[in-house]
């Protein structure tokens, strides 16, 4: 099988130069493999600071390992610099961002910016081409373009508008999502539907997903593989439900056994 | 005798664009009691006015927030006071001393370009009867009940963790031994391993002074752990009441229903379904119970009348078809 | 390296290359001229009558060394900075023989007297009633400073310099309207001679003041309306804490960091102001002088002054960086 997406060795301090003082090794010789027509949610978590967003911002090209490569589909990343290339690279790579108030323009109405998405990244022409593909993706994440039509990000729910961001990402048919805590600053009566689309993705679409998270319930929800990042490496990897149900590393242990259950613990005097 | 009785209250933002009267029923009809020694947890999403709800319990209403109605009594071992009439002195007087806060963002709640002693002083000193040096005494041994050593006074707020600044901020609502503090997402923006932590101090700084704890968050999983009885707010009303046990374990109104269902847990990959539709708008509320659009059980009535709450072995709930208890 | 002394340390460099660039450009504008000041002063001495042309040769000679053109242009630059180092800026030409550094040191007193006085005046006011007129907002008295202070500062300076003027040197004479002090007035630091100095100063002081001091307090007050919604005022409040230390240590005390910034920013445009206040008032300072000299074709003179101002007001904007992170903390550690 050949590779979606692979990291060898992958490295990122930030710092260091003239003026500075202190390096800070965010990533730290990192190495992973993602097959190709073998669909699936791979986690990472880690606490913040353990560079998890670093890593999904070299995945998406948005900052150049500092060593190690990075190939994506066979290329490796550092070669594509051209704008064609890195348009034919963001179209197969999207991002979602923890908070889908601040990803959107508060001015700009989001049917806009599924339109231009549409036009720009899928390449699409026409207003009938341009509105069915809209509404093509925001029925995948159950939506309609009837329902957001003409609205602004604030007449939304949380919830909804993560949707939206979602759809505008699949609009492009990626092959890969990263998603960088998604669900975080979402409701809790809205996160359940917004996981449970990542898995709907990933089954009905075939998309694989980089889920990224500090929250290890979650995680242990969705996630078909998982790491577990500490300040910068990887301290423990592999099936997701083996490792959380029974974490080898201490650092793992630690993480595993701070998670709050949302029982009530029984024995504890509750008035 | 209850501790903290909140009856009736009613706290809009009373704004108006292009002239036009807007307002933003944040907390309506909200009644509940808080007991001494007791940590009560109050629960709901993002804009369901938990935070409202304290600033008006705190008196720390401005204007566009206005209270329309109700009241909020606060009975100390020094008398009983009603928020919403005392004078700025009054006020002043009982603040930190009998009634003290942990703010959501604690991150901002510390003045940066001062160190971290001043807000002992400032907060506290008027309260504590004793000379500077004494006083500062006083706070370096509470500083070690939140293991923190004495030189974060000497601290500025950037030069410490998110921990630690957390635990500074308990220390310092915990210093005058207040008799009711309120705790606004105390831990939300924290790492879960210094979550825990943070959490059993507050637990083991409570039980030690037997203060009253009014707790503040959207997480379920920090009440199922921490408080001994339980609220859910729902769109600016309080929904459903009981013991935080009985809340989970039964939860009778369907929107806790839903929510505790839905909550993700460790070892546990069962496919959960999501709550479709979207939070009410305050500013618009649905008509009778502002839950209706959303509710798998609404009936006619629930679109024409708000529930009334009723109750049932001390557990309320605000519904006209609840799970029975 | 951490901390303090790194800070002051790449403090100090930028204050170096500031200046180095300044004095160089100072340099590269003052021998890109086409006046040429040996032959200028030789023409001026000689015009009244021809001298023999050896001594003219020899006067040209010594001409070059007085100003430092001799030999090649590297020779000069060397020269230059050699000349920079001990403040010996050569001859005026306006006012030969007298030394470049003898005119400046006389005026500088002035300039830097009246900018002190006005400028700290103007920052200190602007910003205390701004402060407490974003901190009182419903204050009638401070509403109506609000008013006017935004009612001056779109006016341009010369418009208010004028208007003094005539007020004050016309249609109410009480104060005098030009130069330092009475003229051939002994200065003698008598209780007289002060007086005299500070009724002189008053129209200038004021004309700066008038227009800076909207500027310090719009600028105070936005950020102090800002700053009272942060959390850690808030949480002051709900403890509490006394009002008035609320607006001086929470309030103020934060907002003074990017008005601190503002003061380094704008000293260039005050210094610039001064230049023209000192031509309204006759007020004897370095801005007259350089008019002067300009108008004169003063060589040495205006790089003198050119070369003193780049030091001054780079000088001042060290000082106040310098002292900047005693006023935030946060500085430290960046
Ligand atoms: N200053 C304000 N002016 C107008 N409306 C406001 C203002 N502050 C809050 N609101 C509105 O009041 C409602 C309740 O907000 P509140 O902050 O009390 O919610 P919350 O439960 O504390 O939410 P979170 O979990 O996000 O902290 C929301 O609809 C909010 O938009
Ligand atoms: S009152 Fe009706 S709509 Fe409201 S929660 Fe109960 S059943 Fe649902
Ligand atoms: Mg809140």
């Amino acid at each position: 099988m050949s590779a979606l997406l692979e990291l060898e060795n992958v490295s990122r301090t930030y710092g260091g130069g003239l003026f500075s003082r202190r390096q800070v090794m965010a990533v730290n010789d990192v190495s992973l493999r993602l097959e190709e027509g073998r669909p699936e949610i791979f986690t990472v978590v880690g606490e913040s600071g353990s560079g998890k967003t670093t890593l999904a911002r070299m995945i998406l090209n948005m900052v150049p390992p500092s060593a190690g490569t990075i190939r994506f589909q066979g290329t490796d990343l550092a070669t594509v610099r051209a704008a064609a290339e890195r348009l034919a690279f963001m179209r197969k790579v999207q991002p979602i961002f923890q908070n889908p108030f601040e990803a959107f323009n508060p001015m700009k109405r989001v049917d806009r910016y599924l339109f231009a998405t549409a036009r720009r990244m899928a390449d699409v022409q026409g207003d009938a081409a341009i509105t069915e593909a809209a509404d093509a993706a925001l029925k995948s994440v159950g939506l309609s373009l009837a329902e957001v039509r003409g609205r602004f990000p604030h007449q939304l729910s949380g919830g909804q508008l993560q949707r939206v961001a979602i759809a505008r990402a699949l609009i492009s048919r990626p092959a890969l999502l990263v998603a960088d805590e998604p669900v975080s600053m979402i409701d809790a009566s809205l996160r359940a539907s917004i996981v449970n689309l990542l898995r709907e993705l990933r089954d009905r679409n075939g998309l694989t997903i980089i889920y990224i998270t500090h929250d290890l319930a979650t995680a242990y929800y969705v996630s078909d593989r998982i790491i577990i990042m500490r300040r910068g490496s990887v301290v423990e990897s592999g099936d997701a439900r083996t490792v959380l149900d029974n974490p080898q590393h201490p650092y793992s242990q630690l993480l595993k056994s701070s998670v709050l259950s949302p029982e009530v613990p029984t024995g504890v005097s509750h008035a | 005798m209850s501790v903290l009785v909140v009856d009736g209250l009613r706290a809009y933002y009373r704004t108006s664009a292009f002239g036009v009267p807007r307002d933003v029923r944040a907390v309506d009809e909200v009644s509940f009691t808080v007991e001494a020694g007791e940590i009560y947890g109050l629960a709901g999403e993002s804009s369901s006015g938990k935070t409202t709800l304290i600033k008006t319990i705190a008196a720390a209403t401005q204007p566009p927030l206005e209270v329309l109605a109700g009241t909020v009594t606060f009975n100390f071992p020094t008398g009983t006071i009603e928020m919403q009439r005392a004078g700025r002195d009054t006020l002043a007087a009982i603040r930190w001393r009998h009634l003290s806060y942990i703010m959501q963002g604690s991150m901002s709640v510390l003045n940066p370009v001062r160190r971290v002693r001043h807000a002992f002083v400032d907060f506290a000193f008027r309260h504590i009867k004793q000379s500077m040096p004494r006083f500062l005494d006083t706070v370096r041994g509470h500083l070690a009940r939140v293991q923190l050593g004495p030189d974060v006074l000497d601290a500025y707020p950037h030069q410490l963790s998110g921990g630690m600044r957390q635990r500074v901020t308990i220390a310092l609502a915990t210093v005058c031994r207040p008799e009711f503090i309120i705790a606004d997402e105390p831990t939300t923006a924290l790492d879960v391993v210094v979550q825990k932590d943070v959490l059993a101090m507050i637990r083991e700084i409570q039980r030690e002074l037997g203060s009253s704890i009014l707790f503040v968050t959207h997480d379920m999983a920090v009440h199922a752990n921490l408080a001994d009885r339980l609220g859910i707010m729902y769109g600016g009303r309080l929904v459903e009441e009981g013991r935080t046990a009985d809340v989970f374990r039964s939860p009778r109104h369907p929107y806790t229903a839903h929510l505790i269902a839905s909550l993700p847990r460790l070892g546990d990959a069962a496919p959960k379904a999501g709550l479709t539709g979207a939070p009410p708008n305050l500013a618009d509320p649905p008509t009778g119970c502002r839950f209706h659009p959303r509710c798998p059980l609404a009936s006619d009535i629930c679109r024409r009348e708000v529930p009334p709450m009723t109750e049932t072995l001390g557990h309320r709930v605000a519904c006209f078809h609840p799970e029975p208890s | 390296m951490t901390g303090y002394p790194f800070y002051l340390l790449t403090r100090l460099g930028q204050f170096a290359l500031v200046v180095f660039i300044g004095i160089n450009l100072a340099f590269v504008v003052t021998h890109a001229t086409p006046i040429d000041p040996v032959e200028q002063s030789i023409a001026a001495s000689t015009q009244f009558g021809s001298t023999n042309p050896e001594a003219v040769e020899m006067m040209r000679q010594s001409l070059k060394e007085l100003y430092g053109l001799q030999g090649g242009l590297w020779d000069q630059y060397a020269a230059f900075w050699r000349r920079v180092a001990v403040g010996d800026f050569g001859p005026s030409l306006s006012a030969f023989p007298t030394p470049v550094a003898t005119l400046i040191g006389r005026a500088l007193p002035w300039t830097v007297a009246l900018l002190v006085v006005s400028t700290l005046l103007t920052w200190v006011l602007g910003n205390l009633l701004g402060g407490l007129a974003g901190y009182y907002r419903r204050n009638r008295a401070l509403r109506v400073a609000g008013i006017v202070a935004m009612a001056f500062h779109p006016i341009p300076y010369y418009i208010v310099a004028f208007l003094l003027l005539i007020v004050f040197g016309y249609l109410w004479p009480v104060l005098p309207i030009s130069g330092g002090y009475i003229m051939n007035m002994e200065r003698d630091w008598s209780w007289a001679f002060i007086g005299s100095l500070v009724s002189h100063a008053i129209l200038p002081v004021a004309s700066l003041a008038l227009v800076g001091l909207g500027g310090w307090f719009m600028g105070m007050r936005s950020l102090v309306s800002n700053i009272v919604t942060e959390d850690y005022v808030t949480y002051a409040e709900l403890a509490g804490v006394e009002r008035r230390r609320i607006l001086g240590s929470y309030v103020m005390r934060n907002a003074l960091v990017p008005q601190v910034t503002g003061l380094a920013m704008s000293l260039g445009a005050i210094f610039n102001g001064a230049i023209i206040t000192e031509q309204v008032f006759g007020y004897p300072g370095v801005g007259t002088l350089l008019i002067s000299a300009v108008h004169a074709g003063d060589y040495s003179l205006v790089l003198g002054i050119t070369t003193v101002s780049i030091l001054a007001v780079s000088a001042a904007v060290l000082l106040i960086d310098l002292a900047y992170p005693l006023l935030d903390p946060r500085v430290k550690a960046r």
